[in-house]
């Protein structure tokens, strides 16, 4: 034991543990690296997010906070030892149950602290419950399935429930929701380490823009354990890298654009040797005139950021001629709106595991969202071969869109080259705010003329988005934002213009809307502002101008089918009528408003881009079967939604399917799990090959037994005969078709249609197809402190089919508690480009206690061309919410807010210029 | 780094004093391990102060006053009959103070050590004539809680000295009552806070403590809105006043959570707001 460890004593799991530590180790360290206990999870290291809760002397805390030499002589509890699979606690049965888990990595901090408030006892209503709940942050659900279990569980009216077939339709539960609930899902930073594996920290640039003279890493090197200091020189392949535009080093060369940017990445034999090494790596930095915003990046004269200057994308949408329409209007009326920098905040920080192969080549393990881009890049900056780098979807605590770009892969991978041993990176909660891509911040100017009647003539629409310092996404989320400007509106006569502008502003990328919501937030504040104009009814004002079958959206396409919009409208309004009928009137000091929002969304990846689900269904030598594709589960549900739909196709019983997804070698590639596509594009990839499965086996037993194919069918036990009768079971049926020649892998591939735009006015059809929503919220506004309440919120989708309506709604509530956050309280700040909200201290998010009674009514108008007529759902509803929520507050209060998050500071100045 | 874990409080003082300056106290860690963490020098020590019993953690009716040992923790605070009888206020801010995970591990001495100028438990504890006690090698000293705080994160607390308790004085039949501006329903930390504590004497209020929070360096106690309150009925013309003269007496900046102009009018409206809850209070109304 060397000086400054201590030796602890403690129970765990009711186990007598004994452990050697350092002082400064905390509970949670003891707890992962010690005793291998991967449970509990890291989030935010401050004691924020409640990811790391465990039960100490039965009392809930966050093991984070607890130094680890207090828990002498305690008897810990952790989530592994409250319930495990077919044993699961109650808190856990009841998670499983309402749909309460979706990525899984809050999951065992909720089950830890609702374990503890089962042995509290009843703690009031659902307000209370609401509080006791909110020392655990939760990204994905939106709180209200796991309020549900917890008020059933501490009711004691637990439903002994059969769990619902894995069928179409049926609100299956999770298949992976019992490893989740029992903390034995692992993230990358919970997978054990390899023998000899190295720890990645990474040296960051504290400066908003600076020319790098020079990094001088010989003091790093000189700390004991530090193996190896990575830099920008040790990239064997192409520097630059990028989703679009290779315009991002993997390290600093000589130019930092953004604070935080990575510059070295020091290796160690252990961690604390690696931060070590990291602090004394010294860097020579020149500081350059900043670019702290886009109107800044495009004026005469600004620094440039890039070789083709400050401005990577200009798109244009040119239908008729919108300046002729407005300027004969009979009201014409001009508004600028502008949301902030929002960030993902998934519960996972940035992690990333690479081994070694025997021949050279890599195996990287990492959260991603899309494994064959993480190899392209992978491979372009290394130099090395597809072949030699297999890329594996670890377990994701989440994504929105920020795993799109790639992160420590790259780092990792880079020091597994070098070194030819086994690396890990986990960045910190703080390097995930500042590194990792944001929401686009944004200023929209919208210009339009409508006649006497409501109708709009023609729309001017200029918006110019803050990409950062490196483009990401920038191109597709342009033209998301080009096609999506206009909104739910046919209009003849429009023009719009999406700008991006290089700033030094952290990155901007893709998250949940990817450029719509910014949009939508725009056009849906400006509509309710056309109606005041004119003297309309929102509502009336929007019917007057929707689109529908045979109308035609901004970019010339015709709306031909699967148009749920108006009864999305209908239902959403009915609705929130009948709920506000029931509800008794505010105090004096509370103002109330009702607002509206209308949004469409194109699914897939839209613009003729190659938007390709490939699945592959296999019968194995047991008799299961299963299916492999190359789409990433994150939280959203896909296992469970493409298990159910091979289950419906094949007839079989949801336990005799598995499934394996992102695997660069192992799945075929189905594209990004993004653009809400992967039900629609994969999940149709995935019913194909199961028919296509099934008719080989059922074509094989045919001409066997000499049976007429149409009186066959695949059943639990085997194929069965017209009669019901067994035929034979599924692994004699394997043995016969492998004797036979049969292939048992059966794959297909399904392609979503799109055309490219025209680059000169932006017309085409540019998605296909589209999904509709109508959100109906209510506020209520404090007038003593401006503080706005959403108390209801409405959400109706034509999703086209739900294939899992659990999972569905639990989209529902979770995207439109983001749109909350997005409409209320979330602005990822900088100070002239130096980030502020470094955590989750500063970077508020919604807890249990913020999010309203959310109301999903699920329109299901059949998508012909999507798995049994299903569309998609993951972002339409985070777009909805923001200008819903504005219009409600402007309804409430009689002032307009143009810009996001509507503060309390905000109200409160309207409320006081205008009393 | 060295651990120590002293039995009593007298023994902390004299690790403290064999080990320096360098060497940093501990609690609940709830702060210390954040601080921690952003601190490029390690403390040399920890001085575990949680291995102490007795009245540390104790809650006791001393005389007029109520003292609370520096290691009672925000939830025992909370749920405590004896503050509840006589400072509800406390109750409101504990209650206030971060999650339930939080608030069982995080100690009243730690929240008052930490000074921050937005720290839940000091105005409650200003408007009740709170003191504190620091041991140091020379023995206990007491001072107003009011002396207590220097700055941001800055206290009288010498290098060598332990605060061991706080007390506060006892009146009877007072009322007090403590409100916050925030923006998330739970556990935020406060933009604004005001609390107060008065007596009613027919119909008037009188021995009136105001304290404003998040709103100056230190969470202080504003005697010039005391005056415009002591000695009259508490109707909705005098709540204006003391709204005016607290939104003269605030020094409030802009930062991350809150803008000066918000902060200025949330000490006024919250100052409105307790004196016309006062008013619902009063026995005479």
């Amino acid at each position: 034991m060397s000086r400054g460890d201590v030796e602890i004593h403690l129970q765990v799991n009711g186990q007598p543990r004994r452990v050697t530590a350092p002082v400064t180790a905390r509970l949670l360290d003891v707890l992962r690296d010690d005793l291998g206990l991967t449970g509990a999870k890291e989030g935010c290291s401050m004691g924020e997010c409640g990811a790391c809760a465990v039960l100490v002397d039965g009392t809930a805390v966050n093991a984070c906070l607890v130094p680890a030499f207090q828990a002498e002589g305690t008897a810990v509890t952790t989530v592994e030892g409250i319930g495990r699979p077919g044993a699961l606690s109650p808190v856990q049965e009841a998670f499983v149950r309402h749909g309460a888990v979706q990525c899984g990595y809050c999951t065992p901090g909720f089950v830890v602290t609702g374990t503890a408030m089962l042995q509290e006892g009843s703690c009031g209503d659902r307000q209370a419950l609401a509080e006791r709940l909110s020392g655990n942050i939760c990204r994905c659900t939106g709180y209200r399935q796991l309020l549900a279990a917890m008020d059933e569980v501490l009711t004691g009216d637990a439903a002994v429930v059969e769990a619902p077939p894995l069928r179409v339709g049926e609100c299956a539960r999770r298949v992976d929701a019992e490893d989740k609930v029992a903390g034995l899902c692992e993230f990358t930073a919970d997978l054990p380490l390899p023998e000899g594996c190295l720890h990645g920290v990474t040296v960051r640039a504290e400066r908003v823009h600076a020319r790098l003279e020079a990094i001088d890493v010989s003091e790093a090197l000189a700390v004991p354990g530090v193996v190896r200091v990575l830099t920008a020189a040790d990239v064997p392949g192409e520097l630059h890298y990028g989703n679009a535009i290779a315009d991002q080093p993997v390290l600093v060369s000589d130019h930092v654009r953004f604070w935080g940017e990575a510059v070295a990445v020091v290796l160690a034999e252990t961690l604390a040797a690696a931060r070590a090494g990291a602090a004394l790596v010294e860097l020579t930095l020149t500081d350059l005139p900043p670019v702290t915003g886009p109107e800044a990046a495009l004026a005469e004269g600004a620094p440039q950021l890039h070789p083709d200057g400050n401005l990577p994308v200009h798109q244009r949408l040119r239908k008729g001629d919108a300046a002729a329409a407005i300027e004969g209007a009979a009201h014409v009326l001009e508004r600028t709106y502008r949301t902030p920098a929002q960030e993902h905040l998934y519960l996972e920080p940035e992690a990333a595991l690479v081994v070694p192969r025997e021949d050279g080549g890599l195996i990287v393990r990492a959260p991603s969202q899309n494994v064959f881009f993480d190899r392209h890049h992978l491979c372009k900056t290394l130099g090395l071969d597809r072949k030699e780098v297999r890329v594996i979807q670890q377990h994701a605590g989440a994504a929105f869109g920020g795993r799109e770009d790639i992160y420590a892969q790259i780092h990792a991978a880079l020091g597994v080259v070098l070194t030819g041993r086994p690396v890990r990176i986990v960045w910190t909660r703080e390097e995930t705010q500042v590194a990792s891509t944001k929401r686009h911040p944004a200023t929209m100017t919208y210009r339009a003329g409508v006649d006497e009647r409501g109708r709009i003539q023609g729309l001017e629409i200029s918006a110019l988005f803050d990409t950062g310092a490196y483009s990401s996404w920038a191109p597709n989320i342009a033209r998301k934002a080009l096609v999506h400007a206009a909104g739910t509106y046919a209009v003849d006569d429009i023009s719009v213009d999406v700008r991006m502008a290089y700033t030094n502003n952290g990155i901007s990328g893709a998250f949940r809307g990817f450029g719509a919501p910014q949009v939508a937030f725009a056009v849906e504040s400006f509509v309710d502002e056309l109606a005041e104009r004119v003297g309309m009814d929102p509502v009336a004002f929007r019917r007057a101008n929707h689109l529908g079958i045979g109308k035609t959206t901004a970019t010339g396409q015709e709306i031909t089918g699967s148009c749920g919009l108006q009864a999305c409208v209908e239902q959403a309004v009915a609705r929130a009528e009948q709920l506000a009928a029931q509800r008794p009137p505010p105090p004096p000091h509370v103002d109330r408003g009702r607002g509206i929002s209308t949004v469409f969304y194109g699914i897939g990846y839209g613009n003729g881009i190659r938007d390709i689900g490939s699945a592959v269904l296999e019968l194995l030598e047991d008799g299961s079967f299963r299916i492999r594709c190359g789409a990433i589960e994150y939280g959203q549900g896909l296992l469970t939604v493409f298990t159910q739909i091979a289950v419906e196709e094949l007839g079989v019983r949801g336990h005799q399917v598995s499934i394996w997804t992102g695997d660069s070698q192992e799945t075929p590639d189905s594209g990004s799990s993004v653009a809400s596509r992967q039900t629609y594009v994969s999940g149709e990839a995935v019913r194909q090959a199961a028919v296509r499965l099934r008719e080989t086996l059922l074509g094989f037993v045919a001409e066997q037994w000499g049976l007429d194919v149409g009186s066959l069918r695949l059943g639990e036990p085997g194929v069965l005969d017209g009669e019901g009768e067994v035929l034979c079971s599924y692994p004699e049926l394997y043995r016969a078709c492998t004797e036979a020649g049969i292939r048992l892998r059966r794959q297909a591939r399904n392609r979503a249609h799109s055309t490219k735009l025209d680059l000169g006015d932006g017309q085409g059809d540019a998605y296909w197809p589209y999904a509709f929503a109508a959100h109906v919220v209510d506020v209520e506004v404090d007038r003593r402190d401006g503080r706005v309440r959403v108390i209801s919120l409405v959400a109706a989708h034509d999703v086209g089919r739900a294939i899992n309506p659990l999972l569905v709604e639990g989209q529902v509530t979770g995207g439109a508690t983001q749109g909350l956050g997005f409409a209320l309280h979330e602005d990822h700040r900088l100070d002239e480009g130096v980030p502020v909200t470094l955590n989750m201290n500063t970077y508020r998010v919604p807890g249990a206690g913020d999010v309203p009674e959310i109301t999903p009514i699920l329109v299901e108008d059949p998508e012909p061309t999507g798995p049994f007529g299903a569309k998609g759902v993951g972002e339409p509803v985070l777009v909805a919410v923001p200008p819903a929520v504005a219009n409600a507050v402007a309804a409430a209060t009689g002032c307009r807010f143009r810009r996001l998050p509507i503060r309390p500071e905000d109200v409160l100045a309207a409320q006081e210029r205008s009393p | 780094m060295r651990l120590f874990r002293p039995g009593s409080f007298a023994e902390a003082v004299e690790v403290l004093a064999a080990q320096g300056p360098t060497a940093r106290l501990l609690a609940g860690g709830t702060d210390a391990l954040v601080q921690l963490r952003d601190r490029a020098d390690l403390p040399s020590a920890w001085i575990d102060l949680t291995g102490i019993q007795g009245s540390a953690r104790e809650i006791t009716r001393v005389g007029d006053r109520v003292r609370l040992g520096a290691l009672v923790d925000m939830f025992s605070l909370s749920r405590s009959s004896l503050v509840q009888e006589t400072l509800g206020a406390l109750i409101i801010a504990a209650s206030d103070i971060g999650s339930r995970q939080i608030q069982v591990r995080a100690t009243l001495g730690g929240n008052l050590c930490n000074a921050s100028p937005a720290g839940d438990s000091i105005p409650p504890l200003l408007v009740a004539d709170a003191r504190v006690e620091l041991l140091g090698p020379g023995g206990t000293r007491e001072l107003p809680l009011e002396d207590f705080f220097v700055g941001p994160g800055r206290t009288v607390l010498a290098d060598d000295e332990v605060l061991t308790a706080v007390s506060y004085a006892v009146v009877e039949g007072s009322h007090s009552a403590f409100v916050v501006a925030d923006d998330l329903a739970h556990h935020d930390i406060s933009k604004v806070s005001v609390a107060l504590r008065c007596r009613f004497v027919d119909g008037a209020l009188r021995d009136v403590r105001v304290a404003l929070g998040a709103v100056a360096p230190v969470v202080f106690r504003t005697t010039a809105v005391e005056a415009v309150l002591e000695g009259r009925r508490p109707d909705s013309e005098l709540a204006r006043e003391a709204a005016e003269a607290a939104r003269a007496v605030v020094r409030p900046i802009d930062d991350i959570r809150s803008t000066v102009a918000y902060r200025t009018a949330m000490s006024g409206r919250l100052v409105e707001r307790l004196v016309i809850e006062a008013g619902g209070s009063s026995p005479v109304g």
